[in-house]
């Protein structure tokens, strides 16, 4: 889709403007009901698309991103742009900064149609959690986009941004992106900037591309990929990924782990077999590994990321930004009651639970214990690298669910990440991509795991995949843009 | 039964570092409110801290100059918390894996003061509570601060006041810290307990928080102290707890609130990497630590003949040890430069303030000019301290002052010559001296020094004046 | 397990009130989800250790100040300000 635009926008076929008002009238005609947007910022985005036409007039070079228009997850800082991070409590907060990845991809032209709706505070599997209510599957609005990333994924798979920036830190690009029928990259740990993402679970947190393509995915990662002074832990990129989107994958060893097979929806697992069969037939091989050590990663998941939650969301406080409680007695009440009434319940649930394990007496039992455990799973993707280069798994294990039945019991929620969190534990990149559909015609996803750094090697055997099934898991979605 | 009181003090020392700990605001005291601020210093959503490593720096230094042993890794962790001053409702510190550990120093006494640790932390906004409203200045927030941790150790008010004065002079010696109570630069928190003479078990402890004067210090500890002693004899329990001291009551007072109910829930900070710490990187820094202060002292007093008093005076302000250390250069007596820096220029000032920035016109090389005059004999005390003191007002250098002629010297032959003429014009004090009155001498001994500009050595000027009147008679 | 005084202390900690009408529900949740986090009580960690996600070491920043942002975009987010100062009153009704 990227190179499909800048192609257009280079040939002159559609100016800027027009591009960004064809998608600026799609998303008036479809986010009512897909509540993929939470905030559009049409003038903004058509006033960055005059000068973009400007800068193509005058025959200069442009660059690939330069004139796309996308979307950002609402978690991302904008300077100047609303970011609530879909939380009554952040309702009305103007970051005075950009985060170091948006700062990044405006400056390469990337023009902003709006922020997207997510979980509150990405905490959720299905977009619902978001104080604007969840964001639709494109493919069918009975049932949700995902989370968190669930705006970011609608709109993209609607066909009413070119591509987007969501985060993931237990899997919030991936699912959304395999519900939605999408690529996601979850890139790993370290290799985007942080700086401006307002934090979930720091150690897990990171922000990658959701795109229609594995091109698309190479082209942003590798703009959003670089070591930044802001972020302590960022390294960058290893190498470019788009330069090697076509290298050849035979003898390429595929690991596949039982662990990733428990209980997993019969259809999605004859879609993931009939991969692989793909993949045998490019030369790739397929080889049996295990994986013992994630068989505790959704608890250990749920107590790392959530210490550092009740961490990070202590700052909500209504003192300099966000929502305000009106009537308190103290400061103190002022605090709690701003809290109470402005977090969400799941957010709280999590806060408690962070508070839980992190609060003296209970530190080493959970907390340790779960860094521990994090330790085995880091050091068990390690030894399965001995044997494979990639794993392949299903990225959920079902398809999206209808709207409206994730708010009964939150443990049982919880049990869906059951694929994707072992990879954010283990600061792992992985891809997800469409690899079929059930038989309610909603799309169905598998993962690519690589070792720390492999993004390259991922996409290149996403981009290969899609091409051997000749894109036929992509869907375009009626009234979305479609060049 | 008597008691003993056993206190273990924290110390926060502000770093003197241009920027905050991690962003890159100014660290200047004051300031419009709010001025001195960014989205990291705020903590506003999805700022990241980047460590300055001037912090670990002067960490590192202050270890050293007390004698800690350095980790080679440590970390930083948060300790989380919500009040109004702590933006991000986490302060960043050192929980498990400080920076140095194991110090200690000496007190005058011989006893030793263990330092459990030093860490490196950030500091938090300032509140001012108005007319039913509070308000907040993030200026101080981000400060880096080192929190030194001693043993409890301590078992007088004076030991922890020289402990103090210790810590004080030494973070200014080794450039990390002005240690300014008054501006909170140093604060203090004193645990307090007490036990009966004899005991080797502590007593439950409290804790007095943010002392920020040594006077208050002394008058907290001894109220805390008489008060648990009280609360012991009565037959209760002294309840381990934080406690404010009351300035104009003169009390301490518990702190203690439900929402005080603190549980730090400490764990690593995940927006920062590990220090690791190498021991060149230890032996390089050990390089840009000065000669310490109690050091300095012993020396001036064994080497340099100064008395104790003379050599804590001087050491007591970094300026002017430097001062005079320059201007002894190439001295065999250095006990000239003392008494004149000590009688002389330490009146021009009148806080300590003043002597601590030593703000004066006279530059060592000229001070050590006018030492080596007056080690040579080519003048006088008199002439010497003379000068100075307009050397000190008018910023004149010292062959302005004096003329060729001062400078000169006198020669025993003018000397003589000089005396004689004393005695050939004051016959009258003569014709005394030989009559008994010794004291008569002196008047012609003012004859010289009035007729050599005061260059003449006054003991030897008596001695000739009475050879030339035994040698007459 | 958790108890409701537990919960409340949890609470306290993490500056949320919980209402009489919602600690039942949340009591419950919370007995679930930690019920869940219990599950780790049957793993065996052997002798793993973990330090950090990341392995980067000494990532500092130099002692060069940068320019403040200006104290009106630091206060911009803030509806009570005043004389350059986030205020907050002590107490707020509204009638």
């Amino acid at each position: 889709m990227i190179s499909k635009i800048h192609e257009l926008l280079k040939t002159k076929k559609i100016s800027c403007v027009e591009l960004v008002q064809k998608y600026l009238s799609a998303i008036d005609a479809m986010n009512d009901e897909l509540i993929a947007y939470v905030n559009v910022s049409a003038d903004l985005a058509l006033e960055s698309a005059k000068a973009i036409d400007e800068k193509i007039a005058s025959g200069e070079d442009f660059d690939v991103l330069c004139g796309i228009p996308m979307t950002l997850k609402d978690n991302i800082s904008t300077k100047g742009i609303e970011t609530t991070c879909c939380s009554n409590i952040l309702r009305g907060y103007t970051p005075i900064y950009d985060a170091s990845v948006w700062k990044k991809l405006k400056n390469k032209g990337s023009i902003l149609l709006g922020k997207a709706n997510m979980d509150e505070f990405a905490m959720g599997s299905s977009c619902e959690t978001s104080c604007f209510g969840g964001a639709k599957n494109p493919h069918n609005h009975k049932y949700v986009a995902g989370g968190s990333s669930g705006g970011v994924a609608s709109a993209v798979g609607a066909g009413i941004a070119a591509y987007g920036l969501g985060s993931d830190t237990g899997g919030s690009i991936r699912q959304p992106a395999s519900f939605c029928g999408l690529v996601g990259l979850k890139p790993t740990y370290g290799a985007v900037s942080r700086f401006g993402l307002i934090a979930y679970a720091s150690s897990l947190d990171q922000i990658g591309p959701i795109t229609t393509s594995a091109k698309d995915a190479a082209i942003v990662y590798d703009e959003i990929a670089f070591k930044d002074d802001m972020d302590s832990t960022c390294k960058g990129k290893l190498c470019d990924t788009v330069s090697h989107i076509d290298d050849d994958i035979k003898g390429l060893k595929i690991g596949i782990a039982s662990e990733y097979f428990k209980s997993i929806d019969s259809e999605v697992e004859d879609s993931i077999n009939k991969a692989l069969d793909v993949y045998k037939s490019m030369g790739a091989n397929v080889v049996d590994i295990s994986l013992p050590s994630i068989d505790y990663a959704l608890p250990v998941y749920y107590i790392i990321a959530c210490a550092e939650a009740s961490s990070n969301l202590g700052r909500y406080d209504g003192i300099r930004y966000g929502f305000r409680a009106s009537e308190y007695k103290s400061i103190h009440e002022m605090i709690s009651k701003t809290r109470s009434q402005g977090f969400g319940d799941e957010v709280k649930r999590r806060i408690l639970l962070g508070t839980y394990v992190l609060s003296s007496g209970y530190y080493d039992a959970y907390y340790k214990k779960a860094q521990m455990l994090r330790g085995n799973i880091v050091n068990g993707f390690s030894s399965a690298f001995e044997n494979c280069d990639v794993i392949l798994a299903p990225t959920v294990p079902m398809t999206a669910f209808e709207n409206g039945t994730t708010s009964r019991d939150p443990v049982e929620i919880y049990q869906t990440d059951i694929c994707t969190v072992s990879i954010n534990i283990a600061g792992l990149p992985a891809v997800s991509l469409p690899c079929g559909f059930d038989s309610k015609k909603l799309p169905i996803g598998m993962q690519l795991i690589g070792p720390k750094f492999s993004e390259a090697n991922l996409l290149c055997l996403a981009n290969k995949f899609e091409q051997a099934t000749d894109r036929c898991f992509f869907k375009n979605i009626e009234g979305g843009i479609n060049l | 039964m008597e008691y003993e009181i056993v206190m273990g003090l924290e110390t926060h020392v502000e770093l003197s570092t241009n920027t905050k700990i991690f962003c890159g605001c100014t660290t200047e005291f004051g300031g419009e409110p709010n001025t001195h601020c960014c989205p990291i210093c705020i903590g506003l959503p999805g700022t990241m801290p980047k460590l300055n490593y001037q912090v670990v720096r002067y960490a590192i230094m202050a270890g050293l100059s007390l004698n800690c042993e350095i980790a080679e890794i440590a970390k930083m962790d948060r300790k989380n918390y919500v009040y109004p001053d702590l933006p991000k409702a986490y302060q960043i510190s050192q929980y498990d894996k400080p920076l140095c550990e194991h110090g200690h120093i000496e007190l005058s006494s011989g006893r030793k003061i263990g330092i459990t640790r030093i860490h490196i932390e950030e500091d938090a906004g300032k509140l001012i509570h108005e007319r039913g409203q509070t308000f907040i200045d993030y200026n101080r927030g981000g400060v880096p601060l080192i929190e030194i941790v001693s043993e409890p150790d301590f078992r007088s008010v004076d030991e922890v006041t020289e402990y103090l004065e210790y810590l004080q002079l030494t973070m200014r010696y080794i450039g990390v810290s002005d240690c300014k109570m008054q501006e909170g630069s140093m604060r203090c928190d004193v645990n307090v307990s007490v036990r009966p003479v004899g005991s080797d078990k502590f007593g439950t402890r409290t804790e007095l928080k943010n002392m920020n004067s040594f006077t208050n210090i002394a008058k907290a500890v001894k109220y805390e102290a008489a008060r648990q002693i009280d609360v012991i004899e009565s037959g209760e329990k002294v309840v381990q707890e934080t406690r404010r001291f009351n300035d104009a009551a003169g009390t301490t007072e518990s702190m203690r609130g439900k929402e005080d109910a603190h549980d730090y829930r400490y764990f690593r900070e995940p927006d920062l990497v590990t220090i690791s710490v190498s021991n060149d990187e230890i032996e390089q820094i050990r390089k840009l630590i000065p000669e310490l202060p109690n050091k300095k002292i012993s020396k001036y007093i064994k080497e340099y003949g100064l008395s104790e008093v003379d050599a804590k005076l001087l050491v007591k302000y970094k300026r002017v040890a430097d001062f005079f250390e320059k201007s002894i250069d190439g001295l065999k007596v250095y006990k000239n430069c003392s008494n004149l820096i000590i009688s002389l220029i330490f009146s021009k000032f009148e806080t300590e303030e003043q002597k601590e920035q030593f703000n004066i016109n006279v530059e060592p090389e000229d001070m050590n000019e006018l030492l080596k005059l007056l080690e040579a004999g080519t003048i006088r005390n008199n002439v010497a301290k003379k000068t100075l003191g307009e050397m000190l007002a008018t910023g004149k250098k010292v062959k302005d002052i004096l003329s060729e002629d001062d400078l000169k010297g006198l020669s025993q032959e003018e000397l003589t010559s000089i005396c004689s003429k004393a005695v050939e014009s004051n016959p009258k004090a003569v014709a005394d001296y030989l009559g008994g009155k010794d004291k008569a001498v002196k008047s012609m001994l003012g004859f010289v020094m009035k007729n050599t500009q005061g260059k003449a050595d006054a003991k030897l000027a008596e001695k000739i004046i009475i050879d030339i009147i035994k040698n007459n008679n | 397990m958790v108890t409701r005084e537990e919960l409340l202390d949890l609470a306290l900690l993490s500056k949320l009130d919980i209402s009489d009408s919602d600690i039942d529900k949340l009591l419950g949740d919370m007995e679930e989800i930690i019920k869940f986090a219990d599950t780790i009580n049957a793993a065996s960690t052997g002798d793993a250790e973990f330090d950090n996600i990341n392995d980067l070491q000494n990532v500092y920043r130099e002692d060069i100040v940068k320019d403040s942002f200006l104290q009106d975009d630091i206060l911009r987010n803030c509806k009570t300000v005043e004389n350059g100062f986030f205020r907050v009153d002590n107490h707020n009704h509204v009638e």
